[in-house]
């Protein structure tokens, strides 16, 4: 399935306004200045074969992935993923100064691990939330899992063979000046994905009226 | 009225140019795709009005609106962005912009927006 | 509530509030109780941002805000929310929203999860002795290196030191084709300071003429201490006969300004010199020569320096004397 320039523009924009309002919320709960922006964005169809999203170079060794799984009108998962060496500065930012790291860059305990969870909470809910709204849909999903993946892994990791469709979102994280890159990838089921597709036909042929 | 609307997004520049123009009378509404196209825009047009998006690619809103200023300190400025911080619009109202919306841009929103400019003439 | 449910909910090992809109509170159980100390009657009926103050912040209002309207469940960790509930105790917190065709209800649970701070405090405790025990234990290979490398009295290098360092500074000679100068260098009636004055002052003279070697020598050059009261000073890259006099000269422009509490006398000593290769090629060679010369110096009279390839071949008499006077270039 081919989607066109505009319905990227319309889906881009949409999930900035998400992101944006996930970094106000983290902004006040860190009380930092935090910036969140897609700049990125790829729709990948497994109908004709593997595809491989995210790539290599910049995505190796451990990823640290929260999840949340979504029903009733769009059905899928969304997944906010971050290196892990990121994520462990990102904790150290969020934590504060004084905050002596007694751990390893890739190792986190049951409190980082917590901290991940509400962070993924946030921006998923506000990307899963945000497309909902938009779409005006509405969405029904479970606080997310945090896992410690691999890339291989998370390409495996399509948990139904019903999501045919990845929606891989580019995004930028800038807390205090430090940038820290991620991704979201959310799958889709062909069904969800047409909805959102015909929705966003809809909207192209209004904006043109 | 001229006006001119600097959003990366073509989505964004098309909704807010339609629904302004379903509230306000005659506007003449030029576009621009970043910080950079937007500032020569500027100053190629002289708008009455200014839209401007924060986050983009080739100089962001923050530095258009710095330099727009500096050029006239009169020049009425609105922003429309997804950055929804406390910190950034306390910045920028500062700089003396004429009003701050929450992206997505709406019908009410562009109600206002024809108030505030009724305001002016 | 019927009794059994809040029988139930009394018993679980977590705290549970429940809330109406208006986030007034209609049920606080027994953990809740436990935890804040604030009783059920106190409690119930009030709103929650008024007895729980640390929720009164605008991104747990709006949160609680979703979870009714859009069914968003908030969860707060205590990580980033220290004292969010109370105090005395670290706790994860989590809504979720509960509705029937009348009403809706919001539902907080705080998880206590202190035993994790206290775990992770454990090993951050651990990992910081561990470290400092490291630290110890790398000081303490560094003095004990230092021990065996370095005289514990004058802190210039030990013979030890001196026989691993002249071994590789002779190759190098060898091998730049370069020559290597030796100073042996032993202190005038060391004996009898020693015995009129006593071993402390005896110490301090021999500190002193240690840190006075070592500021009167190149940054290449090694120092030693010999044993007893004689040093030996090893000059790498020697181009002529003039540097070790220079040395000599600055040696003996500050022991003469030594001053030392409860010693009238003046500190003199007195330098043999021997040369790689002319005067040996094996350490214990050059040792030997520059004694020889030094001995020689001595038998003057002291406070000299001589040269052992001046000495007469016999060795009776020095034909040349390198008097500390007149040797003020």
């Amino acid at each position: 399935m081919k989607i066109s320039q505009m319905k990227y523009d319309i889906l881009k924009e949409v999930f900035n306004i998400g992101v944006g309002k996930s970094a106000s919320m983290l902004s006040e709960i860190v009380k930092k200045r935090v910036l969140l922006n897609v700049p990125h964005l790829e729709l990948i169809c497994y109908e004709n074969g593997p595809v491989n999203p995210l790539p290599e170079a910049i995505w190796k060794g451990t990823l640290v992935v929260s999840s949340i799984c979504f029903r009733d009108k769009l059905a899928g998962e969304a997944n906010l993923i971050f290196p892990a060496d990121k994520m462990r500065q990102f904790l150290n930012l969020c934590q504060g100064e004084g905050q002596e790291c007694y751990l390893y860059d890739l190792e986190f305990d049951d409190i980082d691990l917590d901290i991940i969870k509400e962070v993924g909470n946030i921006v998923l809910n506000s990307i899963v939330g945000e497309l909902g709204n938009f779409l005006c849909l509405e969405l029904n999903y479970s606080l997310p899992q945090v896992k410690l993946l691999s890339r291989q892994e998370i390409m495996a990791n399509r948990q139904n063979q019903d999501y045919l469709y990845r929606l891989v979102l580019y995004i930028t994280f800038v807390i205090s000046d430090t940038e820290i890159n991620g991704a979201i990838i959310m799958d889709l089921t062909l069904n969800s994905l047409n909805e959102i597709i015909n929705i966003l036909d809809k909207m192209e042929v209004d904006l043109y009226e | 009225m001229r006006i001119l609307i600097i959003d990366d997004s073509k989505f964004s520049q098309i909704t807010t140019a339609k629904m302004l123009r379903s509230v306000i009378p005659d506007i003449e509404v030029i576009f621009a795709d970043d910080g950079e196209q937007g500032w020569q825009r500027y100053r190629e047009y002289r708008p009455d009005y200014v839209f401007v998006d924060l986050l983009m690619p080739n100089m962001d809103g923050q530095t258009l609106i710095k330099m727009i200023k500096k050029d006239n300190h009169e020049a009425n400025i609105v922003v429309i962005s997804a950055d929804v911080q406390h910190s950034v619009r306390q910045e920028l109202e500062e700089f003396g912009i004429r009003a701050f919306f929450n992206k997505p841009f709406s019908v009410e929103k562009a109600q206002s927006v024809a108030k505030l400019i009724k305001g002016d003439e | 509530m019927s009794s059994i449910f809040s029988d139930i909910l009394n018993q679980v090992d977590e705290g549970i509030i429940i809330l109406d809109e208006t986030f007034r509170i209609l049920f606080w159980n027994n953990f809740m109780e436990q935890a804040t100390g604030v009783s059920q009657d106190e409690a119930l009926e009030k709103n929650v941002l008024e007895v729980l103050p640390g929720l009164n912040r605008n991104y747990f209002i709006d949160s609680l805000r979703q979870a009714l309207e859009k069914d968003y469940r908030p969860f707060f960790s205590a990580g980033m929310h220290r004292g969010l509930i109370t105090d005395k105790a670290e706790m994860n917190v989590r809504g979720s929203r509960y509705k029937n065709a009348d009403y809706k209800l919001i539902v907080i649970e705080c998880i206590d999860v202190t035993s994790q701070y206290v775990r992770v405090n454990q090993l951050k405790e651990y990992v910081r002795k561990l470290s400092d025990l490291n630290k110890e234990l790398r000081e303490k290979e560094k003095e004990i290196a230092r021990l065996a490398y370095y005289d514990k009295l004058t802190e210039v290098a030990n013979r030890t030191l001196f026989y691993n360092i002249a071994e590789k500074f002779i190759n190098n000679a060898r091998r730049k084709q370069e020559k290597l100068g030796l100073m042996f260098i032993d202190l005038d009636n060391f004996k009898c300071i020693n015995d009129t004055y006593g071993h402390k002052v005896g110490d301090e003279v021999l500190v002193k003429v240690a840190q006075i070697l070592t500021k009167s020598v190149r940054a290449n050059d090694l120092v030693a201490r010999y044993g007893g009261d004689e040093f030996l000073i090893l000059l790498p890259g020697l181009s002529d006969s003039s540097h070790y006099q220079k040395v000599f000269s600055r040696v003996m422009d500050g022991v003469n300004r030594v001053q030392i509490a409860q010693l009238p006398l003046k500190v003199a000593l007195s330098v043999g010199v021997s040369i790689f290769p002319d005067d040996g090629s094996t350490v214990d060679e050059l040792i030997t020569k520059a004694d020889r010369a030094m001995y020689q110096a001595k038998s003057c009279g002291g406070n000299a320096c001589v040269s052992y390839g001046d000495c007469p071949s016999g060795g009776a008499v020095p034909s040349h004397i390198l008097s500390s006077i007149g040797l003020t270039d």
